[in-house]
């Protein structure tokens, strides 16, 4: 059992309801999500996670993208994305295969069963897309 | 950003005005934003236009400019130059090509063409706005030089720089220098020995105290620019120590192994070998592709008999790194090969053969000791016929689309010495397109063969075949165009004149330059016109058949041109430096590595700042592609002079409908 | 037919398709005048961006033109600029706009006649295709 399904176990039998705020500087706790808006395509999350926890695909996932977040606009990814939009005649459907060369672009895929939270995906984004969420879920009402 | 663009459009004599209506186009560039001045004029080029733009700019204080005329190809630097002579900063000029991209191919429409230059004025004037500085940066020049090759144009280009003082390498891939001319044996329109005048020039090279000769070596890497090249160089393995042999020869005696002789292009050769009498340097060189020592492990016989003790197996290629300021590349020519096209039966048929192997064989060094020998029944052909244009103008895909320049007064000079020394009772024929005898005392060449009774016929063969009688011989079958009459030739012997194609070293060595190349392969002049031995990388010059097919007196021409253009370069002391480089915004570089991943020079290094991972830009390695500021997803990566703004100001500009 | 002129960028490699333009212009080639170019060092250098924004702004087409294969003055920019076409090609087709609207073609310095023949293709593919969708929408 992992340290913070641990956690979870003990806070649910002493009587702890709702979800927990996990304190900045403490890792190993919580989940990664991973925001499709912002993220550049550099692959190093999948370089530096440990666990084997996260693949990059070479997809440029357009619906996803679409319903992404709208990131502040000041990367030329952004302007790119932006501009997608605007030449939209019919909701894109499928995602687009990234061909070699073309670098940027990219869709991951995380396994929230290997994941620790330990935050180095987070550390190495250089998109600021992956993120650890601090919240442990201990379920059992609000 | 520039608030005060002037707009200075040339009608090039007629060639643009003839076309393009010049006072509407002056008129409309008047309407754009921020453009308080445009003028017109019979030349912009000219000094009084150049005059003319340095006094509107005073006169209206601009602070950037463009020029409506022809291709930047031809008059950037110019114009460039009379900026900076205003003290306006050269990168602040802007240019539209109203002349090769607008009066030329649309001539027919001056309404559309007057339409387009409006449009490229736009382009041009939006991206003069953006146009930011450019600094030079200053390096100290590095006077030495690199030559490639060392054919007669890379030895004259040696020696013209070696005598003015400056220290040369000169880097031949083959065992020894003197490419193709010492195989040539005797030189039209003199009919002088070949080998008597390149031989001395080669010794000149060896002994002279300021060129370095690298033979047996191939160019493999090239970084930095011009005054500061640094070029590494494989010195080949020979399996023989240079400086203990001193090739007597006994070696290749005794070698058991032998192999097609590329060097004679006819006969063999052994696995041990001296390619030619007066080679230089004259040590014997180990072919590993065919050495029984090598490809068996076994036999040694080389190193046994060796009086020198200079055979060494375990012998390794050298990388040696050398720093020059300036590169010139003379790496030749070769032989179109006739099988490439198959149609004459080259190959096919023994008697068919090629110039070059029968001035060969006409050597009396050469392989045959000088005796015309058909290769069938080794007997002397009293018949013999010629054929033009073998794969040269010729513009299937097999074919060379050029004229090569040399073949005709080649056979011309091969009939002459055929009929006048070597075979005195044969019938030779040629059978050509057009006869190209160009050159300064070609055409009474030509005259003189004629009147030996050289038998000239105008046609293209349209085939080849062999006879059926046993006796190897061939007919030739051609329509002489002038009387509409087909003729069958019979020959014991056919030589074909074969097209002239860049050598294998000049396509290696353009690619390591990052040189551009034409459609034939030939090194791309920077201008065909004015600057005929600059290639398109500043510092890298280009001598000799390398960048196109020409005879010895042009070659050597150029080599000499080359030279003197090298020396005008290394005269400063100072390597002046564009810096139209990439460039990185630190503040929004988030890190990512992909314009690493990306430059093809390995220009760009990731360093881990206090502030964070950054990419850093080395503008002595970057060429200024800009693949990298393409991929960069974020957009701190910006290839300077083609920022993203400064692009996308003309994209939007040329399209007019904001 | 209609009467419809289609307004097309073309982006050139600055070694190769921008001098077989000059050459084309010298020789006195005729193709049609809607084609506008846009010079860069180097195909690698076109960035989708670029032509985004092109179609952004209303152009009808866009061209890339590059070295030939194996001939790409830095090595592969050519092959970048090609992959980076076909990557937009399949995003303009999933979001309506059409990819047949840019195209990508590569020749060397020494073939006019293949910028000729590559800018006449462009107009006539373009002309079939009527005007740039969205701008038409506006």
């Amino acid at each position: 059992m992992r340290k913070s399904e641990l956690l979870v176990e003990v806070a649910k039998n002493i009587g702890i309801k709702g979800t927990i705020n996990v304190p900045d500087g403490l890792w190993g706790y919580g989940k990664i999500k991973y925001d499709e808006g912002k993220c550049i395509g550099c692959s190093k999350c999948e370089v530096n996670c440990s666990e084997g926890a996260i693949s990059f695909e070479r997809i440029f996932d357009l619906p996803k993208i679409y319903e992404a977040e709208k990131s502040d606009g000041s990367l030329k990814k952004d302007r790119i994305v932006a501009l997608i939009k605007s030449l939209t005649l019919k909701k894109p459907k499928n995602p687009i295969n990234v061909p070699e060369l073309v670098e940027g672009y990219g869709n991951v895929k995380i396994d929230l069963d290997k994941c620790i939270g330990c935050g180095n995906c987070q550390r190495y984004c250089t998109g600021k897309a992956l993120k650890v969420e601090k919240i442990l879920e201990i379920g059992g009402g609000n | 950003m520039g608030d005060k663009v002037g707009v200075f459009i040339c009608h090039c004599g007629g060639n643009i005005s003839k076309y393009i209506n010049m006072e509407e186009l002056t008129k409309y560039a008047l309407t754009l934003e921020n453009v308080p001045v445009a003028e017109n004029y019979i030349f912009m080029c000219s000094e009084a236009g150049q005059d003319l733009i340095k006094d509107k700019i005073a006169e209206y204080n601009l602070d950037r400019v463009v020029v409506a005329s022809c291709s930047p190809k031809f008059h950037e630097p110019t114009f460039r130059r009379t900026l900076q002579e205003t003290g306006l900063n050269p990168y602040y000029l802007a240019m539209a090509n109203i002349r090769e991209h607008c009066s030329f191919p649309h001539s027919d429409e001056p309404d559309k063409a007057l339409q387009k230059a409006k449009d490229l004025v736009r382009g041009a004037v939006a991206r003069a706005k953006t146009l930011e500085p450019i600094e030079k940066k200053k390096q100290i020049m590095n006077k030495d030089v690199l030559v490639v090759g060392a054919g007669i144009a890379g030895i004259q280009a040696s020696l013209d720089l070696a005598d003015a003082g400056f220290k040369v390498y000169l880097v031949e891939k083959d065992a020894s220098i003197g490419g193709n001319m010492p195989k040539v044996l005797k030189t039209f329109p003199t009919d002088d020995c070949a080998m008597c005048t390149v031989s001395p020039k080669m010794n000149e090279v060896a002994a002279h105290k300021n060129i370095e000769i690298l033979s047996y070596a191939e160019l493999r890497e090239c970084n930095g620019s011009m005054g500061n090249f640094e070029v590494v160089v494989e010195k080949k393995a020979r399996l023989v120590d240079e400086r203990k042999c001193v090739g007597c020869g006994d070696c290749m005696a005794k070698c058991p192994s032998k192999t097609a002789d590329d060097y004679n292009q006819i006969g063999q050769r052994k696995a041990i070998y001296i390619p030619f009498p007066n080679a230089l340097p004259k040590v014997a060189t180990i072919d590993t592709s065919v050495c029984l020592q090598i490809t068996k492990g076994k036999c040694g016989v080389c190193k046994k008999i060796c009086p020198a003790d200079a055979v060494d197996y375990e012998q390794k290629s050298q990388m040696v790194k050398l720093n020059v300021g300036a590169i010139i590349v003379a790496t030749g020519y070769k032989e179109y090969d006739p099988s490439i096209k198959g149609n004459y039966g080259y190959g096919r048929y023994p008697n068919i053969i090629t110039q070059m192997q029968l001035a060969r064989m006409m050597d009396p060094n050469g392989p045959t000791e000088g005796k015309i020998i058909r290769p069938s029944d080794n007997k002397e052909p009293k018949r013999i016929v010629m054929v033009q244009c073998m794969g040269s103008r010729d513009d299937k895909p097999t074919g060379r689309k050029y004229c090569s320049r040399v073949c005709c007064m080649i056979a011309l000079k091969h009939a002459n010495l055929l009929k006048r020394d070597c075979i005195k009772d044969s019938q030779i024929d040629i059978c050509y397109m057009d006869i190209r005898a160009f050159g300064k005392g070609y055409e009474e060449y030509y005259q003189r063969v004629q009147d030996l009774g050289v038998r000239l016929t105008r046609g293209r063969p349209g085939e080849i075949i062999g006879t059926d009688d046993g006796s190897n011989n061939l007919i030739v079958r051609v329509e002489d165009t002038f009387t509409k009459e087909f003729k069958e030739i019979e020959s014991e012997m056919v030589v074909l004149s074969c097209a002239t194609d860049p050598s294998d070293g000049t396509k290696e060595v353009a690619k390591v330059l990052g040189i551009a190349t034409d459609d034939g392969g030939f090194i791309k002049e920077f201008h065909p016109k004015l600057r005929p031995v600059d290639t398109s990388v500043e510092g890298i010059f280009v001598a000799g058949a390398a960048q196109g097919p020409k005879d010895i007196p042009d070659a050597v021409a150029q080599a000499s041109g080359a030279a003197a253009r090298t020396m005008a370069l290394l005269s400063s002391d100072i390597a002046e430096i564009s810096l139209d480089k990439a460039l990185v915004n630190k503040e929004e570089c988030k890190g990512c590595d992909i314009c690493e991943k990306t430059c093809p020079f390995d220009a760009i290094t990731m360093v881990d700042l206090p502030e964070g991972r950054k990419a850093v830009v080395s503008e002595a390695l970057c060429h200024g592609c800009g693949m990298c500021a393409a991929n960069c997803p974020t957009g701190a990566m910006q290839l300077r002079h083609y920022k993203d703004n400064q692009v996308l100001a003309e994209v939007g500009a040329l399209i007019g409908s904001h | 037919m209609s009467d419809f002129e289609p307004k097309i960028i073309t982006f050139c490699c600055n070694y190769c398709s921008y001098v077989a333009a000059d050459t084309a212009g010298t020789r006195k080639e005729h193709y049609p005048a809607n084609v506008e170019l846009l010079r860069l060092p180097c195909s690698g250098k076109v960035d989708i961006l670029y032509i985004l924004e092109a179609f952004n702004k209303g152009v009808d087409g866009v061209l890339v033109t590059g070295c030939r294969k194996e001939q790409c003055h830095f090595m592969e920019g050519n092959y970048k600029a090609e992959a980076k076409v076909m990557f937009l090609k399949d995003i303009l087709d999933e979001i309506g706009f059409g990819g047949n609207r840019l195209h990508v073609q590569f020749m060397s310095a020494g073939e006019p006649d293949e910028f000729v023949r590559a800018v006449t293709d462009m107009t006539a593919r373009i002309k079939e295709l009527g005007p740039n969708p969205v701008e038409n929408k506006k």
